[in-house]
């Protein structure tokens, strides 16, 4: 009886030690796998709750949030319609040639030429013309590759399993940490940013509902058609290089 | 005997509300982060881009609260703007450095930067609330007409890329317009009252001589100057 009972420990030891372990060593394979699971995936819906802290001039962190919605549709087309926590409502429409923002609030749009795919769309929006797109890098194919290039360390917290079960991973690269909770279908449920070397170490958090990698899309989706008296204004082209007191490339390291 | 303490109670509770309305605290906590007048949080700062890079431009950081505020000064006159908005980036090296370098290095002449610093900083928040004060008005409107918020950088200016507009710690900077002239001035609040004037489907707003129509500078919508419209 006894050695039963020891033996029934042991296994259970043995087991415990194993999946811990495997789970250290695995933690990247889950993170990239997240990652592919991202990249490879030929459209994808999903609904982010966004906050982030914002440094005040005192120290004191403010929190602010901030609700998106995402559509993807692998090559072409992209729509994000944003809502921030004072009320201010915004869309972002990719058709494959072009740009479209759109403010519901001041009920202005802009349209913006961008040849190539979503990925080039994303890149020329986020890079170029300063749209700010949070987790920018979690919408383009060339993911694994970024993270590949960026993390240093990569390691396994612990099975979060207060709700479904889940992976939560340690990330560490040369500016920032992330933490990201991978759920079984490989798909992120969480994600945390903190920015180490930011005065006050500010955090950006996201967590990721309604996952839909093979979502009914309205024909309309991507298609912008401005409401009755919206005005169409320019979109300003960054030169900032000639900025006074602007570094260039690699010039804040 | 027993409505003489309430009575002081009601003195007591009328003085205390009208030192807390004087003070103006309540109205600047009504006014949360639209910056209606007194207090106003910033909703920037490098976490808001949600960036997995993380590069942090010290220079782009919205700096304090003075320089937060809409611009006061006419958006003619970039060339102050700018030379305020190298300063701001001056003074956040240097709070960086001053928490960098060791307290055992000359100490003193660390604490006399500071204390200078406190001082420049107090001063100019002085100057900054009358003209606040005069303003508040007028900055209620603006705030209502554009979101006086101030975009950090986005997701991406490392690699081949650069970042993009500088805004936050200035409120004027240049820009080339996609469908505007080649230099282009642009605000992120009007510096005055005004109402929009509309013509051939633009808005136009006028301050002094100046005209503005409204324009993206990323996610950001900004004024720029432009001619006047048709009959004006």
């Amino acid at each position: 009886m006894i050695v039963k009972r020891l033996l029934r420990t042991a296994i259970l030891l043995t087991f415990c030690f194993v999946s811990g372990n495997a789970g250290a060593t695995d933690s990247k394979a889950l993170f990239m796998d997240m990652a592919r699971t991202l990249s490879q995936a030929q459209q994808f819906s999903v609904i982010m709750h966004m906050s982030y802290d914002a440094v005040q001039d005192s120290g004191q962190k403010i929190e602010f949030s901030e609700l998106r919605k995402v559509i993807i549709q692998r090559p072409n087309n992209l729509r994000v319609d944003a809502k921030q926590s004072d009320g201010d409502q915004s869309e972002l429409v990719f058709d494959g040639k072009t740009i479209t923002l759109f403010n519901k609030s001041e009920n202005v749009y802009s349209l913006t030429d961008s040849p190539g795919n979503v990925d080039a769309a994303i890149r020329y929006a986020g890079g170029k013309l300063g749209i700010r797109i949070p987790l920018a890098r979690m919408l383009v194919t060339s993911l694994p590759q970024e993270l590949e290039k960026m993390i240093t360390e990569v390691e396994y917290v612990e099975k979060d399993t207060l709700g479904d079960p889940l992976d939560h991973i340690a990330v560490r690269s040369q500016d920032i940490d992330l933490q990201a909770w991978i759920a079984e279908d490989k798909l992120p449920r969480r994600i945390v940013l903190t920015y180490k070397n930011a005065p006050g170490q500010p955090q950006f958090r996201a967590e990721f509902t309604d996952w839909n990698l093979a979502p009914k899309i309205p024909a309309n989706t991507f298609s912008f058609t401005p409401p009755k008296s919206a005005e169409k204004i320019p979109t300003l082209l960054p030169q900032s290089q000639s900025q006074p007191g602007q570094t260039k490339k690699g010039g804040a390291k | 005997m027993i409505t003489r303490p309430k009575s002081y109670l009601l003195i007591l509770v009328v003085a205390f509300l009208t030192v807390i309305l004087g003070s103006g605290e309540l109205l600047a906590r009504r006014g949360g982060g639209r910056s209606r007048g007194g207090r106003s949080f910033s909703r920037s700062g490098v976490a808001r881009s949600g960036s997995m890079s993380g590069r942090t431009r010290p220079q782009a950081r919205p700096s304090t609260r003075p320089t937060t505020r809409p611009s006061t000064r006419p958006a003619a006159k970039p060339q102050a703007q700018n030379r305020k908005a190298t300063n701001g980036s001056q003074q956040n090296r240097q709070k960086l450095q001053d928490r960098k370098s060791n307290s055992k290095d000359q100490p003193d002449r660390k604490y006399s930067q500071e204390d200078r610093q406190k001082w420049q900083d107090e001063n100019r928040e002085d100057r900054q609330q009358a003209i606040k004060d005069r303003q508040e008005d007028r900055q209620d409107f603006i705030e209502d007409e554009a979101y006086g918020h101030h975009h950090y950088h986005n997701d991406w200016y490392d690699d081949d890329v650069v970042v993009g507009v500088v805004i936050g710690a200035t409120a004027v900077g240049v820009a080339a317009a996609a469908a505007a002239p080649p230099t282009t001035t642009y605000v992120t609040t009007l510096p005055c009252q005004t109402v929009a004037i509309v013509a051939n489907g633009t808005s136009y707003y006028n301050c002094g001589p100046t005209w503005y129509q409204r324009s993206y500078a990323g996610s950001q919508i900004t004024y720029i100057i432009t001619n006047a419209p048709p009959g004006h």
